[in-house]
């Protein structure tokens, strides 16, 4: 059935856009047998038109409502049910997730601390005794021997003569260390002996930290 | 909460839309508001199923099952994006579609000799006049005369002319209703009026020559 041939269908029915419902009637004007099929089609739609709708019979109508309202009532418990299964599904996925995170967290932190000693199977040890507090942070070393931090994380250094430490720079300088490098620092700095030339000396002073 | 016929609707339901109605059933349970879709639905529902199988007990049956359907489904199958009398009328129609499948199923089964009956298999046919007497004297003169010239259309042109004419669905639903293209829906719509023509102009005749 080509779509030209169903066009009468869609006029009788006005589903056709305008623009299409004008090129039509342009064609009814011009064919004449198109004219008479559409004529026949609209009496026996006429006569579709009237058939009137046929009612259910009275106790149909209440007993569909009746077993309907009775079948959803039953559906109910089951659908609660339903409910609490998935709630009790979600809490348990919740759980058991996060008790996962949290194991491969720790599995982490054992994993990076263990990779730390792989690649260093020989590890010199520089824990200065008369550095208080710094047990605190060196790191009991042996060759292969599992690495523990007491308290913080301690990212390992190496020092001029090429030795690993393993413990913070900044806290191992102890007061009496940072007062000599503080007094040595000074006694760098020359007095000013010509103030007409203090812009330019000051243009070239740099101040830079002291060895340790 | 059984609901009996004096239960009142109020004003304010009979002016919602479809879709308001339907919120409400679903996420309240207002049975009020079921009562009112089907009062707005019912008769469309169900002529369209009578028109389909021209036999009150099963249509009953049809039409039972149909709403049933709709209630115990509503909550998982309906979305609210769609037209909720579109989706009832879905259900309505497969389940008339399969019913006419079971019958000729059973028809093409027995359909060889009868021994018992010493009838053949068109010999065991229905009358024509396939509408039941007590149904016509329930329809008037007009709509049990159409009813019957549209029952003696193939299955696939009934469904588009009762869905048209008593659903007022567009074709391109009816389409997608039916799983056609929108150009088969209107080529099954043509081919109906025009055997639906032939069967008139020959019920004419016979009066001519009755007179």
């Amino acid at each position: 059935m080509s779509k030209k041939e169903n066009q009468s269908i869609t006029y009788i029915y006005d589903e056709m856009d305008p623009s299409e419902k004008l090129e039509f009637e342009r064609d009814l004007e011009n064919d004449n047998n198109l004219l008479i099929e559409v004529e026949t089609f609209r009496k026996i739609s006429e006569r579709l038109f009237e058939l009137k709708a046929v009612q259910p019979p009275e106790e149909l109508y209440e007993a569909v409502l009746n077993k309907a309202f009775m079948m959803r009532q039953k559906q109910k418990p089951y659908q609660s049910g339903r409910y609490m299964f998935a709630a009790a599904a979600l809490v348990i996925i919740g759980l058991t997730s996060g008790l996962f995170l949290m194991n491969s967290n720790e599995a982490g932190t054992e994993n990076e601390t263990g990779s730390a000693m792989l690649g260093t199977p020989e590890i010199v040890v520089n824990s200065p005794v008369a550095v208080p507090g710094l047990m605190d942070y060196a790191t009991t070393v042996s060759s292969g021997a599992p690495l523990h931090t007491e308290t913080s994380r301690i990212e390992p250094w190496v020092d001029e003569n090429d030795v690993i430490n393993f413990y913070d720079r900044f806290r191992t300088t102890n007061n009496a260390s940072l007062d000599s490098m503080f007094h040595h620092s000074f006694q760098k700095l020359t007095p000013v002996t010509d103030p007409s030339q203090s812009i330019s000396i000051q243009r070239h002073l740099h101040l830079t930290g002291g060895r340790r | 909460m059984r609901l009996t016929n004096n239960d009142h609707i109020p004003q304010n339901y009979e002016k919602m839309e479809d879709r308001e109605l339907v919120h409400l059933f679903r996420k309240k349970d207002d049975q009020l508001a079921f009562r009112e879709l089907m009062n707005r639905h019912q008769a469309k529902v169900y002529s369209y199923i009578f028109s389909m199988i021209q036999n009150r007990e099963i249509a009953n049956d049809i039409f039972q099952e149909t709403f049933t359907k709709v209630i115990t489904k509503m909550d998982d199958t309906y979305n609210e994006q769609g037209k909720w009398i579109a989706w009832v009328m879905r259900i309505a129609h497969n389940a008339t579609i399969d019913h006419i499948r079971k019958q000729k199923r059973f028809v093409d089964v027995t359909s060889s000799y009868d021994d018992e009956s010493k009838t053949d298999f068109y010999e065991r046919l229905p009358d024509e006049d396939s509408i039941g007497q007590h149904e016509k004297l329930e329809l008037d003169e007009s709509t049990s005369s159409l009813l019957k010239h549209i029952g003696n259309l193939p299955e696939e042109q009934r469904t588009v002319v009762m869905l048209r004419h008593y659903y007022e669905m567009p074709f391109k639903e009816i389409a997608e209703l039916t799983n056609v293209s929108i150009n088969t829906a209107l080529g099954r719509m043509r081919y109906a009026l025009i055997n639906l023509r032939k069967m008139f102009d020959e019920e004419h005749e016979k009066e001519q020559s009755n007179l």
